[in-house]
């Protein structure tokens, strides 16, 4: 009975749901850190708005990068159709969670530095590189994730 | 570059540097005046001039900016200085002094205006308390009659009236309570009472949290008041547009007060420039750089005017001299970003020109989509060609169109066009219109290909240093610091080969037996060479065996590319989405625009997120990874001294 209900498609389902839950989740919760920030600078600086706003954009990748995992996750499962194992169906839940747990964390804590470096930005435009250099440091994690991912969807 | 030294009279001080300032190719540095001519020659920076010039242009630039939004003439869509001939210029600058009268007036309505908008912020704000009284019937300014007194005030509406009319009853008061309104957080009250009883009422109400109000300075009822400072909110309404329309006409001056703003601007870095060269009682002297080029022309040009002596040198070793860049069409387009990051030094190579290809094929690679690039390629083209802009713009709109034209490469060979349009469209979604491969379906083969781009990238980072090497003159350190390098690297990554995914079997058999052979041999060298600035013995070992260490960055570094790849996928996967979702609807009427629909918007919002990314990834993977491995900046753009003005530019 457990095993009818929760069967190899009702597992990668999981995984994908997972992939860009946690992603996204990460993604909204360090894009919403850097947006303060953002809206404080703009409120004392309102030409600061192109700048800031790149900052901000920055810890939205997590949420693209589950987005392509559940993607690929669910285009897996298309191509299986009905012949797919329970291991199958396993390992593409599995195969979800690197970009989903990597991308909450890196998510927010991006976030976090992009609001710092917006701090920067209020400061001295000019260093507004350095700033997105910094940030871009916790993105290399977020794109480790995705990469096995994508390597562990690939193995199915 | 060629460092120059111009000792002229001091009479023709002023007009030689606005000569150097018209023709602007001279960097004049802040010169240093040696000990045996201090006697002589000294700085003189004259304050009060700056003092006053700054006034101005503060005056002039605070109008300019209250006035600029009534200006209602079409704004073009970049930003660029207008062109305009010596001769308009002076017939505006001689009226200068009407204009900085208009500014200030300028700045007199803008005090104006405020002061009015304030008014009615007060009227306002004295509309919303009266209204809480709106219902009560004597006039505000009635507080007594000849044996009564007639109080008006709050309490928290959590007091009970009633319970509070019971205990005056009780007491025998002659007191009356009359509720005149009530909203979420207040009662307002008009209390009767006979002045006999004033001490006893007073001290019941202040128990029950009652607060007295007053209306100084109004009389009658409230109604009456009210719309009489309706009336007035009006009046000062009608002000306020009469204001406006007066202001919307002052706007047809700011050309003007924009040319005259440019004017002080120029009149204060000549001020501040004078504080920068010696003067002495006749004779004053500067100094500054120019490019070798002109310097003929220069020279001829102000000896033939003035009284001048002029002499130029090469620099001497070690000195520095600013950096003025000259690269070709495509190295020249990512100059900014190298410049964002630092200004290369004088004694480094200019990595321009070897960093553009890789800047702008990596872009392609990360965005990858052959339709995209089409429309990337086409707007900043038309913009490059066609549109007037400011040299940085119309760098970085080249930039772009070299990256757009990157992006068809790429998006050409793994067979992306807005996605997988083209497959949906025709309904055959297992067409392959890819020349190379589709990375989607074989992403571990483009993971490897990501990497050796890597490799390649990091190996032509350390040849810059060898071109650095050799232009310092260390030729054996290209050697020790480069060669060896190349060895190791190399034998570590044959090393690792295997265990990349999808790398070809006979390439690892090829390379594998001498993997182990190189890599002893370049760790070897660098353990024998990397120590040898260290002085002490300790130190040559420590540092020998701390390069090894760079290793592990060298993994990192090559690991770091793997990025280009997850990117990319990104886009072509989130591009097929767009494309399946929207021809969901089906080939009907309201399918077709659905389609279109999904197809602009989604497509819209892909682009811009990855064209972004691909922008600051591609950025980082020049900072981090390539700069990071021979990069010496520290260096002093070449800024000569020229007219550095905001709105307008001068042509002769």
């Amino acid at each position: 009975m457990f095993f009818e209900v929760f069967n190899a498609n009702f597992w990668a389902i999981l995984g994908a749901a997972l992939a860009f839950f946690l992603a996204g989740a990460g993604s909204a919760k360090g894009v919403s850190i850097a947006g303060e920030a953002a809206s404080g600078v703009v409120a004392e600086d309102t030409d600061k708005f192109v700048n800031v706003m790149i900052l901000e954009a920055l810890p939205s990748t997590q949420g693209i990068y589950g987005f392509v995992i559940a993607f690929m996750i669910m285009a897996a499962m298309t191509d299986l159709g009905s012949a797919i194992t329970m291991q199958q169906g396993l390992t593409l839940f599995v195969a979800g969670l690197p970009i989903g747990i990597v991308g909450l964390f890196s998510g927010i804590y991006q976030g976090r530095v992009a609001a710092a470096s917006i701090g920067i930005v209020a400061k001295r435009s000019g260093d507004m590189v350095k700033g997105i250099i910094l940030t871009l440091m916790v993105e290399l994690f977020a794109i480790f994730g995705i990469l096995i991912s994508i390597l562990m969807v690939g193995r199915v | 570059m060629k460092k120059l030294t111009l000792v002229g009279l001091h009479d023709d001080r002023h007009r030689i540097l606005n000569r150097l300032m018209e023709l602007g190719v001279l960097d004049i540095s802040d010169v240093e005046i040696s000990e045996q001519l201090k006697p002589l020659f000294r700085k003189e920076v004259d304050a009060d001039d700056i003092r006053e010039l700054d006034d101005k242009i503060n005056t002039l630039e605070s109008a300019i900016k209250f006035i600029k939004p009534y200006d209602e003439r079409k704004k073009p869509l970049f930003k660029v200085r207008r062109d305009m001939n010596h001769h308009d210029f002076m017939s505006i600058v001689l009226k200068r002094h009407d204009v900085l009268q208009l500014a200030s007036e300028i700045n007199g309505i803008r005090e104006e205006l405020q002061g009015v908008k304030s008014e009615i912020n007060k009227r306002n704000s004295s509309i919303t308390q009266l209204g809480s009284w709106n219902a009560l019937s004597i006039p505000v300014d009635t507080t007594e009659t000849a044996r009564t007194e007639i109080w008006k005030g709050m309490m928290p509406a959590a007091a009970d009236i009633e319970a509070i009319r019971g205990s005056i009853d009780e007491d025998n008061l002659a007191c009356s309570i009359e509720e005149t309104g009530r909203d979420n957080d207040q009662i307002y009250l008009t209390v009767y009472l006979h002045r006999e009883d004033m001490q006893q009422v007073s001290s019941v109400l202040k128990r029950n949290g009652f607060s007295n109000v007053n209306f100084p300075g109004l009389e009658g009822s409230v109604s009456d008041n009210i719309s009489k400072l309706k009336g007035e909110i009006d009046n000062n309404k009608t002000k306020i547009s009469e204001i406006e329309e007066n202001l919307g006409k002052m706007s047809g001056y700011l050309d003007e007060l924009e040319v005259v703003f440019d004017y002080y601007s120029i009149r204060k870095d000549i001020s501040l420039t004078e504080g920068e060269v010696a003067s002495g009682k006749r004779i004053f002297f500067l100094e500054g750089w120019l490019p070798e080029n002109i310097e003929e022309a220069m020279v001829e040009e102000i000896s033939g005017k003035w009284t001048v002596d002029i002499s130029t040198r090469e620099p001497l070793e070690d000195e520095e001299y600013p950096i003025l860049l000259k690269n070709g069409f495509i190295g020249d387009s990512v100059q900014d970003i190298t410049n964002m990051y630092d200004v290369p030094s004088h004694k480094a190579v200019d990595p321009n020109p070897v960093m553009a290809p890789f800047f702008i094929l990596f872009f392609g690679l990360m965005l990858s989509d052959a339709g995209y690039g089409l429309i990337m390629a086409a707007a900043c083209g038309a913009i490059y060609f066609f549109v007037n802009l400011e040299d940085t713009m119309k760098r970085f709109m080249k930039m772009m169109m070299l990256c757009g034209v990157a992006t068809i490469f790429w998006g050409a060979l793994f067979g992306s066009w807005f996605g997988n349009l083209i497959p949906v469209l025709s309904g055959n979604l297992t067409m392959d219109l890819s020349i190379w491969f589709q990375p989607v379906n074989n992403p571990e083969y483009m993971l490897m290909w990501a990497l050796l781009f890597g490799v390649i990238h990091l190996y032509v980072g350390l040849a810059m240093k060898a071109a650095n090497l050799i232009k310092q003159k260390q030729y054996l350190a290209v050697l020790w610091d480069v060669v060896s390098w190349y060895i190791f690297f190399t034998g570590a990554v044959f090393l690792v080969m295997p265990f990349v995914p999808a790398v070809p079997q006979a390439a690892i058999d090829a390379v594998a037996p001498y993997g182990m052979y190189l890599f002893i041999a370049g760790a070897a060298l660098l353990l024998l060479t990397q120590g040898r600035k260290s002085k002490n013995f300790f130190g040559k070992i420590i540092g020998g065996l701390s390069a090894l260490y760079d290793l592990i960055s060298f993994m990192s570094d090559v690991l770091s590319y793997s990025r280009l790849l997850a990117l990319g996928l990104a886009t072509s996967v989130i591009a097929s989405i767009v494309n399946e979702m929207g021809s969901m609807g089906g080939f009907t009427f309201t399918g077709v625009i659905v389609f279109v629909l999904v197809f602009l918007v989604g497509h819209g919002i892909n682009f811009a997120l990855n064209a972004l990314g691909a922008y600051v990834h591609s950025s980082r993977l020049q900072y981090i990874e390539f700069f990071n491995k021979f990069y010496e900046g520290g260096g002093k753009a070449f800024a000569p001294f020229r007219r550095n003005t905001k709105y307008i530019r001068i042509k002769d």
